[in-house]
């Protein structure tokens, strides 16, 4: 049985009565870009948030939500972003290309432009979407969604934190809940990230970081590995590096490393395996072993020592020296 | 007659651009019931019962029971009866008032099956671990097994002092067209029925409907709606589809309407059939090849309809466009509970080519020699004797092709590997030549027809026995009939294809729509001269003879009259406004014992250079640059051209990359376009160059020759060579997915350089 409902919110009023009524429906699924109704209406109902035969659903559309100001503003020392905004404006956004470098180089490996036109960060989200991109990159810069439950008496949206950790386990522990993303927080960063071949000693400590992709083409659906590396560099302390690990198992994970790296040792080969064979191991104890995972290890081995080789080749030779690496 | 070459725009372009052209699912059909199948649950099982509850009031359900229903095409079932042999077959039919309420009662329907063992590969299906029809117990499809025997192969190989063998494998891959199958039957008074049906080949549609229905074919009308591409792939399923569309309306006594879902095309549709290859090459003391042994065993799926012909192009390309001084080819077709295997862009080429091309790199890096020159030595030059004794009359210009690409493709490498910042991002640079049969030669008789009528206000209606795909048949014939009439393309209208409106013209396959349909036109457009200029020497009271037609005017004595003025004394005459045209070539005589013959009259010339980069650590492969050399004879339609060679260029990459049609046990994994991976402009390389050369050839209009499937036929092979020389490994398997580059990677068979 195949029974869909659909309804556009204008205001936080009809927002309120989505929440309200929203036990009335198997499932309530959150409608911004759209991009990814038909991969969900193809996906089995049990399979959250599916859209295959099941329901009573029902399509709340909130692009027609009220917006506040830029999609894109501080506050409190967090870096608010619009759940609605999609992934050509995160890419293009001149301040998320400085401070967050990561989620504009994720946005830009999602889909293709149609798609990047149209998905959002929320939905690539809420939709766990096959290219995922930018759920390691948000875990690796600490991002908390902020969901919204109710509507209060003054019309204002009460907003409640969630780590999104915690958002992707109850996702999977209990599908039938569908919490609205309304923003994403990435608390203001002491350090200030480094976009490649601009690293200067002036300010300390630095970070360097880059999103890697793999998939079947290069408009990828489906990211068969993706990787947000970050190393963070300090005068007189050994570079720490800091990777968070995308598509490999169901759920993002990170993993810190402090490798002894010498410029004279080549191409970082060795150092990037044992890196890899951690990661391996360990999200193989955790997730249990999978075919893809050997050949995914060697990916992963491969864009770690892609990280570490551009980072000495682009880094000033003074900042390595300084954090003592030869 | 010269024909412009400039290309006038396409008139189906702004309907399609602009969402107004109407394609079969958009057709009205107002009251139709909505139709649906019920697909087996078992690649291969006996089935044992189909239960169909009793249907509720305005609903229909079938079941093969009590139907009597004739295999179509030889072999396939339009329902299975007591057995299912792919995840594709029958097992029952609903049509009701909506979509819901059919989906609701075909998911009550009980089906019991009896699982048997099912074999899904070639290996497999040779050895006959599950054989799928008793009447063919070692599993080889009828008709399927081709022969090319030239010269003493065997005494040759074992004389040789040097063998080079080798082994290739490809894979299934879906034609992804953006249109999925659909179509919509209508009953008619006096038992008539008239199908609306997204289709290659109407006629074929016809058939399968008045077989199913027990009728004679002039009870069915077949109409082919705007088209969203095909490439071979709308034949088999649109056909079986339409039958069983058509039982349905039977048994509702009314308009039946069925479009498949993206995972039903997929699952249903027949798929570029996988082929294991395996060469023996005999090598003289001159480098030169004293023998070419080749054996090809392909996959046809479960029920086959095509293999006959696609193996027999097979057997006559296997050895490609090179000398040797013997050859022997085997071809062999086989059931197995695969998808559907059949005719797709390059009819079984480029998974041929794809091998040879393998091969031929592999000899020359045996031999230390440079893989282009030793192409230019091999390949065939005007005069030589193919595999099958066909002397190569005509100009062939393969070395001129392989020295420019080559020369191209060094510089083009220069410039990546400049632009490389990681030791590990290799470049690669492959090329791949290719001779084509055009149109469908020795296969069946190449004869089709056209029409062509003046209506009273001077437009003009033209009606080809051959279908508008999207390739750009419309267009092309539009252009020959405007330059042979001196009139402007406005004037024309090309009709849909309809089968009571025209007679049987073979399917719109082989390259041949603008290649045979064209010279079609030709012929008709000479018959309406013939009445015009009866006309006009009727009007001036002059014998037949003393007026001809000349470059789209009228000569009588001295005057020449234009088409404006003789045009109206068709009517005034009380003679046809109708020109007929039945091309009917050459008759062409192979031997079926050893293959000997002149296969086609004409062939294209093909050769692709890539430049490939691979990430050695990650197994990610893109083609960066593609130039692609094609003799296409006399070019017609410009535009139309490059369009085809550009949808070419991404078909061959998504080929040798990234598709592949993968089943499990019980479901295709690729079951939609999301797991099913194809190119888009992003993986499109950032240079081709294109260039033309128009050697004229014997059959086609104006010396025109083919290029649809040239286009595509020869860049997979290209891209995969490119790649093996980027990772320095023997490739011969298919795709080179990022997974299977970096196992050749780790197996490190590295290459002598």
């Amino acid at each position: 049985m195949i029974e869909r409902y659909y309804c556009r919110c204008h205001s936080w009023e009809d927002l309120q009565t989505v929440l309200e009524r929203g036990a009335e429906y198997t499932r309530v699924y959150w409608l911004a870009g759209g991009t990814d109704l038909l991969v969900q209406q193809r996906k089995p109902f049990s399979e959250s948030p599916g859209l295959g035969i099941g329901g009573p659903v029902l399509l709340a559309d909130i692009s027609g939500l009220p917006r506040e100001g830029e999609p894109v503003r501080v506050k409190n020392d967090w870096v608010e972003i619009d759940a609605r905004i999609t992934h050509s404006q995160l890419l293009a956004h001149p301040f998320l290309q400085v401070a967050f470098p990561l989620l504009p180089q994720a946005a830009r490996l999602v889909g293709g432009k149609q798609i990047r036109n149209r998905g959002t960060l929320g939905g690539n989200l809420a939709n766990m979407a096959a290219c995922g991109n930018l759920l390691p990159v948000l875990l690796h810069y600490g991002a908390v969604l902020l969901l919204v439950d109710e509507v209060g008496g003054q019309g204002t949206p009460r907003l409640r934190r969630q780590s999104l950790q915690n958002y992707w386990q109850a996702r999977l522990e209990q599908p039938e809940q569908t919490p609205l993303i309304l923003r994403v927080a990435l608390p203001c960063r002491a350090q200030a990230a480094v976009p490649a071949g601009t690293c200067r000693l002036a300010e300390e400590p630095r970070v360097y970081e880059q999103f890697y992709k793999l998939g079947k083409r290069n408009a990828a659906a489906l990211s068969l590995v993706n990787l947000a590396a970050a190393c963070t560099l300090s005068p007189g302390q050994a570079p720490h590096f800091h990777f968070t690990v995308g598509a490999v198992t169901s759920l993002p994970r990170q993993f810190d490393f402090c490798p002894t790296l010498h410029k004279t040792s080549g191409c970082f080969e060795a150092p990037a395996r044992e890196c890899s064979e951690v990661m391996a191991a360990e999200l193989e104890a955790e997730f249990g072993p999978r075919p893809s995972r050997v050949w995914k290890k060697e990916v992963l081995a491969g864009y770690i020592q892609e990280f570490f080789y551009t980072l000495f080749q682009e880094a000033d030779d003074g900042i390595l020296e300084g954090c003592a690496a030869d | 007659m010269p024909v412009s070459c400039d290309g006038i725009p396409r008139a189906d372009a702004l309907e399609k651009a602009t969402g107004r052209a109407l394609f079969t699912a958009d057709l009205g059909g107002a009251g139709a019931l909505v139709g649906l199948t019920l697909y087996s649950r078992h690649p291969h099982a006996w089935l044992r019962s189909v239960h169909l509850p009793p249907p509720p009031p305005g609903l229909v359900a079938l079941r093969a029971q009590g139907l009597s229903l004739p295999p179509i095409w030889t072999n396939f079932p339009v329902l299975a009866e007591n057995k299912v042999c792919f995840l594709g077959d029958a097992v029952a039919l609903v049509a009701a008032e909506s979509e819901q309420a059919a989906r609701q009662y075909a998911s009550e329907i009980q089906a019991e099956y009896q699982p048997l063992p099912y074999v899904y590969d070639i290996e497999k299906a040779r050895q006959a671990t599950s054989v799928l029809h008793a009447a063919h117990p070692d599993n080889r499809v009828p008709g399927a097994r081709h022969v090319v025997k030239n010269g003493p192969v065997e005494e040759r190989l074992a004389q040789s002092g040097q063998l080079h063998c080798r082994s290739y494998h490809t894979q299934a891959v879906e034609h992804a067209y953006i249109e999925p199958e659909a179509v919509l039957v209508n009953p008619e008074p006096g038992g008539c029925y008239r199908v609306y049906a997204s289709c290659q080949y109407p006629f074929s549609v016809r058939r399968a409907v008045a077989d199913s229905l027990g009728l004679p074919l002039a009870r069915v009308a077949v109409i082919q709606p705007v088209l969203g591409g095909s490439f071979g792939g709308k034949e088999e399923s649109i056909g079986l589809l339409a039958a069983r569309c058509a039982l349905l309306a039977r048994a509702a006594g009314r308009a039946v309407r069925m479009v498949l879902s993206r995972e039903e095309s997929i699952l249903i549709s027949s798929k570029r059939h996988p082929f294991d290859i395996h060469y023996s090459l005999g090598l003289g003391g001159g480098g030169e090849i004293s023998a070419w042994k080749a054996e090809l065993w392909d996959n046809c799926g479960p029920y086959s309809a095509r293999a006959r012909n696609m193996n027999w192009r097979a057997s006559v390309h296997a050895a490609g466009p090179y000398r040797a001084g013997a050859w022997h080819t085997e071809v062999q077709g086989l059931f197995s509970n695969h998808l559907l295997g059949g005719a797709m862009r390059g009819y079984s080429a480029p998974q041929i080519i794809f091998a040879h091309e393998m091969l031929v790199d592999s000899l020359a890096r045996k031999l230390g020699q440079d893989r282009f020159l030793l192409r230019r030595q091999l390949c065939f030059k005007t005069g030589d004797r193919t595999a099958t004794g066909q002397v190569l009359s005509a100009r062939v210009p393969l070395a001129e092709m392989i020295e420019k690409t080559a020369a191209r493709l060094g510089s083009w490498q220069q410039e990546s590997l400049r632009q490389q910042s990681l030791p590990w991002c290799r470049v690669g640079t492959g090329m791949a030549i290719s001779m084509r049969g055009c149109g469908l030669g020795a296969e069946y008789p190449d004869a089709t027809g056209a029409e062509i009528t003046v209506q009273k206000d001077g437009s003009i209606t033209l009606c080809s026995c051959l279908a508008e795909l999207g390739q750009g048949l419309h267009p092309a014939l539009t252009q020959m009939a405007a330059a042979a009439l001196g009139l402007p393309p406005e004037r024309f209208h090309l009709l849909p294809l309809r089968t009571d409106y025209v007679q049987d013209g073979s399917s719109t396959v082989a390259s041949r729509g603008s290649y045979a349909g064209g010279k079609a036109l030709l012929l008709a457009i000479e018959d309406l001269n013939r009445q015009l200029c009866h006309a006009l020497a009727r009007e001036l009271g002059l014998g037949e003879e003393e007026v001809r037609a000349e470059q789209g005017k009228y000569l009588a004595g001295e005057r020449r009259y234009g088409f404006e003025e003789v045009y109206p004394l068709l009517g005034k005459w009380g003679l046809s406004h109708t020109g007929h045209g039945w091309f009917t070539p050459e008759p062409i005589r192979v031997s079926h014992e050893n293959g000997q013959g002149d296969c086609y009259p004409d062939y294209s010339y093909s050769c692709v250079g890539v430049v490939a980069v691979v990430n050695t650590k990650t197994g990610k492969a893109d083609v960066s640059h593609v130039m692609a050399s094609h003799d296409i004879g006399r070019i017609l339609h410009q535009p139309s051209i490059h369009n085809q060679v550009m949808g070419g260029i991404a078909m061959g990459i998504g080929f040798a990359l990234m598709e592949e049609c993968v089943l499990g046990d019980t479901e295709l994994q690729t079951a939609n376009l999301d797991k099913y991976v194809i190119p888009t402009c992003q993986d499109m390389p950032r240079e081709v160059e294109i260039e033309l050369y128009e050697i004229p050839g014997k059959n086609g209009p104006h010396g025109s020759k083919s290029l649809g499937e040239p286009a595509t036929e020869a860049v997979g092979a290209a891209a995969a060579c490119a790649v093996a020389d980027a990772i320095r490994c023997e490739v011969d398997t298919l795709p080179l997915t990022p997974e299977r580059i970096l196992r050749y990677c780790a197996e490190r068979r590295w290459l002598e350089r």
